[in-house]
């Protein structure tokens, strides 16, 4: 299927992919802003991303074809350590598709519930902010130089904060949530900065590569240990890492569904790839300070998560909220595969990523469906919707099913996955802990299934209203993607296998 | 036989073919009592009182013919103890009779009422429907979990 | 033979007729169908060449071989075609499409199972066999019948699993699934495989299944049922452990525990069910001598004639069972007797049912028998052949006597009823030829008992050895008649136990009353011990979950206090604790 794209792509598509990816949502981002109809924006928004998906496709072509498993792309031609690169490998390939596949259901599914949500006006700019911040996500992804990194960190997070602003129209709280999230994300950057700073003044280079081929000859640096420390939790806020999650949770319920849906299917995940990166090619799992941190901080923190969250989830009677905390936990389960520090566990992890995007995506989607119409998102909202909406209903639940990790999903394939990796580790505490958390993932989707299916209806009058057919298909693409690839691993799976290859640097292991 | 029936039971050909066909209705159809006649003519001898006594001489006095045929009798055997003249006889009669001797112990042992698992059972659907039937023993039986 | 017949394996054809059968709604259309079908199916067989594979595939790696003949195959599905044949006459009177149905998919599963040349197909009509052949005792339609089938059923199915089991594990150890005889009972694949066939093989301790189930099957059924599920156990244990001395031992305490319970049995159906026990033991102990030296081929010849004749014999026995069950409408000892004044046909042909099963003579089971006991004795193994030589002094008081003295003649139960239907009688009569024809001395050479001898899977040692020497048959009736002596003293002393009504316990009380038992009292233990155990319980749960309601919920400790500054506080610490590490760590 690569073979064709790659042979199908006109030269231009495939001599400049790495910028064109990011460079046409950054460019129709100012000139949706001018556009009157919010029809048209969207429409424009939705032929963004497909283009950024297209181009992500050829990308991942182009890194699986090449003989080092590279594609690297110096901007205005200027080489390496003083020009920025846009480097790609199978690990940043796989986030690219990740985002900008997401993307593109995201747009499409998001013209009903902007139009229900977001003030008229507004909607021309509500997608430039949007496009803005999906170009910033990608930019994080694609590029090759720690500083260029901040800078899309940045133009993707402060888009981010006017997007979840503007859920106020529905839910005033949705400001004092962005604030909130507004200084969180700013304290994470500022870290993320400091950090780059301090390995700036060890190494006099920003390029990532750069950086990496010289810290192993800078062993006991003070300034590269401060570097980490900064770098780590910086990028860990930003990826909601327990206990620096608490921005989220707000953030996530009271956005726009669509903003919603988006972030939580992208934004912490590019994060935590840009936390993989530093982890793992920049600075060394054999690094002894990097291997007690995994030990000491970010296992059991990802622990924590897990289960802390997951008690969380049990307790929230909104559903988008349950969903949020669900979100950290399932960061957990990422954290902890990265800890491992081993190919299989950062392959499971990022394995888990995938999936849980696939999974976060589906259940957000179809909560906005009954934003949409129902206007209400406590689970008492959600009683008997199986019978007035069984399509969206259905939906619903298969992706709660993986969430939970049912066998024939593809929750259940990336806890396996996870348990694989641990118990190569001889770490049997950590399988039953992640065990016990899918335990309590039974009970807190188990409560919103049972509201669904088997209560009555609060109120009578809630015929039979599905979600519009625009949600509906992104939902069931997801909700399916979901059962294919619990049986059928081969793609993903492989995908989070080279991924994690090519972190460790081995792109021999393809 | 042949002083009670008349001679003219030959059919117009001349055959036996009607009195070949009485005969076999005979023997086919059962007596008042429900006797089958072949039964008669096959183990009526049993239904004497003295069949026992003669069954049980019979097969004693077989069983010294055996025993002592054996001293005549060259015999190839792989297992030593085999051949000791009226080794096999020994054998069967001591394994027989410890066989059903052992019935009594085991079934005291192992004997439980019919209804012990709680579900006695019955005859299959499959059988005769045209079976007499006749006053039951055992009664109606109580299943577990049956009303009253 | 060629063309697209000579790939069919007999066994589908069955099977084809089996579900044709179970959606065709013309009486005796259906039956003339499971009639032909045995004969095509004998015709089919008979005219394949043997040690070719007539039909393969390859699929997922895995040869499959569909249909594959050889001797030993082939004896055994001829038996099986020729029992399925014999079913299909004495089923005639029935009108029931789902027992016909079943009972000859089912003996096509064991054909087909038996031709199969891997293990994978094996499996897929092994679990087939189970499949169809429940519902001949589900059809029983008594409430007994129903429990018994569903455990029936799920011992089948776990031999099923456990095969299968097995069959990964070799598939992993050996890359290939061509069947093929094991070599060590060591590894985890073949101990898989060898419990999965000792449970359809009814091995002691797992061999209640079979007692359970099958008296408690349909007229028509349990004689389907006596002839394939535990010969392809047979079958298989020939196929793939030869030799393997565990069988020896195995065997030679299956021949000999089932004479005990066959004693103080009532059920007259159950009685059979322990002497059908008791004969796979000979034929098990006989494929444990199967590979140790020169009895080779004397013990495999003996348990393949063995398995032929007894599938004939054990059928005609159910038979009459049947047909007198048919008529009176039970078949406990207690309740029967005297029946030969009505029932002087089936009478004759118990008789000579219990003679061939008691190795009379000039009927089959002499001829079969003998190849086993000679070949035990042979090998040296005196303790097993003492075994088995007690145990065929059991056949004979449990199938030998006991059979027809109980049913037909004893005490009279004053049982007045009609001769058995006449395709009973055709049936019985047939399988009657079949245990004298192959029993009798080959008089015309290539008949009697050299016509079977031919079909053995090693026929030139076959053919070389007789079982009419003057003194094997001296010895062998001086066994039969002391012990006949012993019962008709025994009667005459009084010391011979009367037949009671009753259940006998078996391994089956650990599961139906120990195991029930045990629920029934726990669950009495759990009303008295529950409500103070519940309201520890929740006190405990109540007081965990408030602590963590308190600590978790929206209104909880964690979702406490300004955001934004625990979060930076949060922060602040994080980073010192990395900072902190990084530097111990690398200092």
């Amino acid at each position: 299927m690569m073979d064709i794209l790659l042979n199908a792509a006109p030269r231009w598509a495939l001599l400049h992919a790495p910028v064109l990816l990011v460079m046409v949502p950054l460019f129709l981002a100012p000139v949706l802003a001018l556009v009157p109809s919010g029809r048209i924006a969207w429409l424009v928004s939705v032929f963004a991303t497909a283009a950024s998906l297209f181009f992500a496709l050829i990308l991942l072509g182009q890194v699986q074809a090449s003989p080092i498993g590279v594609v690297s792309y110096d901007i205005g031609n200027w080489p390496m350590p003083i020009g920025i690169v846009f480097r790609v490998d199978a690990l940043n390939a796989m986030i690219l598709l990740l985002v900008s596949a997401i993307g593109v259901l995201a747009t499409i599914f998001s013209w009903p519930t902007v139009v229900a949500e977001i003030n008229k006006q507004k909607h021309p700019l509500f997608y430039s902010a949007f496009l803005v911040c999906f170009a910033g996500l990608c930019g994080v992804a694609i590029t090759g130089d720690a500083f260029n990194l901040f800078v899309f960190l940045e133009i993707s997070s402060i888009s981010t904060y006017v997007l979840v602003a503007l859920g106020a129209g529905r839910d005033r709280r949705a400001l004092p949530a962005a604030f909130n999230y507004l200084i969180m994300g700013t304290i994470g950057a500022s870290f993320y900065i400091i950090g780059i700073g301090f390995l700036y003044a060890a190494t006099g280079t920003l390029n990532i590569a750069d950086i990496a081929s010289q810290l192993p000859s800078l062993a006991g640096n003070r300034s590269v240990e401060a570097g980490f420390a900064f770098i780590v939790i910086g990028l860990g806020l930003k990826a909601a890492m327990w206990p620096l999650h608490s921005w989220l949770p707000n953030a996530y319920s009271y956005s726009p569904s669509f903003v919603t849906m988006f972030l939580s299917a992208t934004a912490t995940k590019v994060a935590l790839y840009a936390l993989i990166r530093f982890l793992f090619t920049v600075f060394r799992p054999e690094f002894a300070f990097e291997q007690a941190s995994f030990t000491f901080i970010l296992m059991p923190l990802g622990i924590a998560a897990m289960i802390s969250c997951s008690f969380q989830a049990v307790f929230q009677t909104d559903v988008r909220r349950t969903l949020a905390y669900s979100s950290v936990a399932q960061v957990g389960y990422m954290i902890l595969g990265v800890s491992i520090g081993s190919i299989d566990g950062l392959s499971a992890g990022l394995f888990h990523l995938l999936n849980h995007a696939m999974i976060k995506g589906a259940l957000f989607m179809a909560v906005a469906g009954v934003v949409l119409t129902y206007q209400g998102t406590t689970i008492r909202d959600f009683a008997g919707l199986g019978r007035s909406a069984p399509w969206t209903m259905t939906g619903f639940a298969i992706a709660a099913l993986s969430l939970i990790g049912v066998p024939l999903t593809a929750g259940f394939q990336s806890k396996l996955q996870l348990g694989y990796a641990l118990f190569e580790q001889g770490m049997w505490w950590a399988v039953a802990l992640v065990v016990f958390s899918s335990f309590l993932a039974v009970i807190y989707m188990g409560r919103i299934l049972e509201a669904i299916f088997f209560q009555a209806p609060i109120n009578p009058r809630k015929s039979r209203k599905e979600a519009p057919i625009l949600l509906l298909v992104p939902l069931w693409v997801l909700a399916l993607a979901n059962i294919y690839f619990g049986i059928n691993t081969e793609f993903p799976l492989g995908l989070a296998r080279d991924a994690a290859a090519a972190a460790f640097g081995l792109e021999a292991f393809r | 036989m042949s002083d009670e029936t008349p001679n003219d039971t030959r059919d117009s050909n001349g055959r036996f073919v009607k009195r070949a066909a009485e005969t076999a209705h005979r023997l086919h159809t059962p007596s008042e009592e429900g006797v089958h006649p072949v039964a008669k003519i096959l183990f009526g001898w049993t239904e004497n009182k003295r069949s026992g006594t003669f069954i049980f001489w019979g097969v004693a006095v077989l069983s010294m013919v055996l025993i002592v045929a054996d001293l005549g009798v060259p015999r190839h055997e792989y297992v030593e103890i085999a051949h000791a003249t009226g080794f096999y006889a020994l054998w069967g009669f001591c394994s027989f009779a410890f066989v059903v001797l052992m019935g009594w112990p085991l079934a005291r042992l192992l004997r439980r009422k019919e209804d012990y698992y709680g579900d006695p059972g019955g005859p299959p659907v499959d059988i005769d429907p045209d079976m007499p039937v006749e006053p039951s023993a055992e009664g109606t039986y109580h299943y577990e979990g049956d009303e009253d | 033979m060629t063309g697209p017949l000579s790939m069919l394996n007999p066994g589908w054809l069955l099977i084809a007729v089996g579900i044709v059968a179970l959606f065709l709604p013309m009486r005796r259309v259906r039956q003339g169908l499971t009639i032909a079908a045995p004969i095509i199916a004998i015709v089919l067989l008979s005219l394949a060449d043997q040690n070719i594979n007539h039909l393969s595939a390859q699929a997922m790696g895995i040869d499959f071989i569909f249909y594959r003949v050889d001797s030993l195959s082939f004896i055994f599905g001829l038996a099986f075609l020729l029992a399925a044949l014999l079913n299909a006459i004495y089923a005639w009177h029935t009108d029931d499409r789902l027992q016909d149905g079943m009972a000859i998919a089912y003996a096509g599963a064991a054909v087909a199972a038996t031709f199969s040349g891997d293990m994978m197909s094996l499996f897929v009509f092994w679990e087939l066999t189970a499949v169809t052949s429940v519902f001949l005792i589900l059809r029983a339609g008594t409430r007994a019948a129903y429990f018994a089938s569903m455990r029936y059923l799920a011992i089948q199915v776990l031999s099923g699993v456990l095969l299968l089991a097995g069959i990964a594990y070799v598939y992993h150890s050996r890359g290939d699934l061509s069947i093929q005889a094991f070599t060590s009972l060591k590894e985890p694949g073949a101990i898989l495989v060898f419990i999965a066939l000792g449970i359809k093989a009814a091995f002691p301790f797992l061999h209640n299944w079979l007692q359970d189930s099958y008296p408690k099957a349909t007229v028509v059924g349990a004689v389907v049922l006596s002839a394939f599920t535990t010969k392809l156990a047979v079958y298989a244990f020939a196929r793939m452990f030869p030799g393997h001395d565990a069988l020896i031992w195995i065997g030679a305490v299956m021949t000999v525990f089932p004479v005990f319970f066959a004693v103080i049995e009532n059920d007259l159906r159950k009685v059979l069910a322990y002497s059908l026990n008791n004969q796979v033991g000979f034929m098990i102990c006989a494929i444990g001598l199967g590979a140790t030296g020169v009895g080779d081929a004397l013990a495999l010849n003996g348990a393949s004639a063995h398995a032929f004749c007894h599938i004939i014999y054990k059928g005609l026995l159910f038979m009459s069972m049947g047909a007198v069950l048919y008529r009176t409408g039970t078949t406990k000892a207690s309740e029967l007797g005297g029946l030969y004044k009505s029932m002087p046909w089936t009478t004759v042909f118990c008789i000579i049912g219990a003679m061939s099963i008691s190795a009379f003579p000039l009927f089959s089971g002499f001829a079969a028998k003998s190849l086993t006991m000679s070949a035990v004795g042979h090998e040296g193994y005196t303790v097993v052949w003492l075994m088995l030589l007690f145990a065929s002094a059991g056949v004979l008081e449990h199938s030998g006597i006991k059979i027809p003295y109980f049913a037909f003649f004893g005490h009279d139960s004053g049982k007045r009823v009609k001769e058995a239907p006449f395709n009973m009688l055709l049936a019985m009569g047939l399988a009657s030829f079949i245990c004298i024809a192959v029993g009798i001395p080959a008089i015309v050479p290539g008949l009697g008992y050299e016509w079977l001898y031919n079909l053995l899977p090693y026929r030139e040692e076959a053919m070389a050895y007789n079982p009419f020497t003057l003194g094997h048959v001296l010895t062998q009736m001086q066994l039969l008649v002391l012990a006949i002596f012993a019962f008709v003293m025994l009667k005459r002393l009084g010391w011979y136990p009367a037949e009671k009504p009753g259940v006998v316990l078996d391994t089956d009380w650990v599961y139906r009353k120990a195991g029930y038992g045990l629920f029934t009292w726990a669950g009495t233990i759990w009303q008295k011990a529950g409500p103070a155990m519940t309201a520890v319980f929740f006190k405990l749960t109540g007081r965990a979950y408030d602590r963590i309601e308190d600590t978790f919920s929206p209104r909880g400790e964690l979702a406490r206090g300004r955001l934004g500054s625990a979060m930076a506080i949060w922060t602040a610490i994080l980073l010192g604790l990395v900072l902190l590490l990084a530097f111990i760590t690398s200092s």
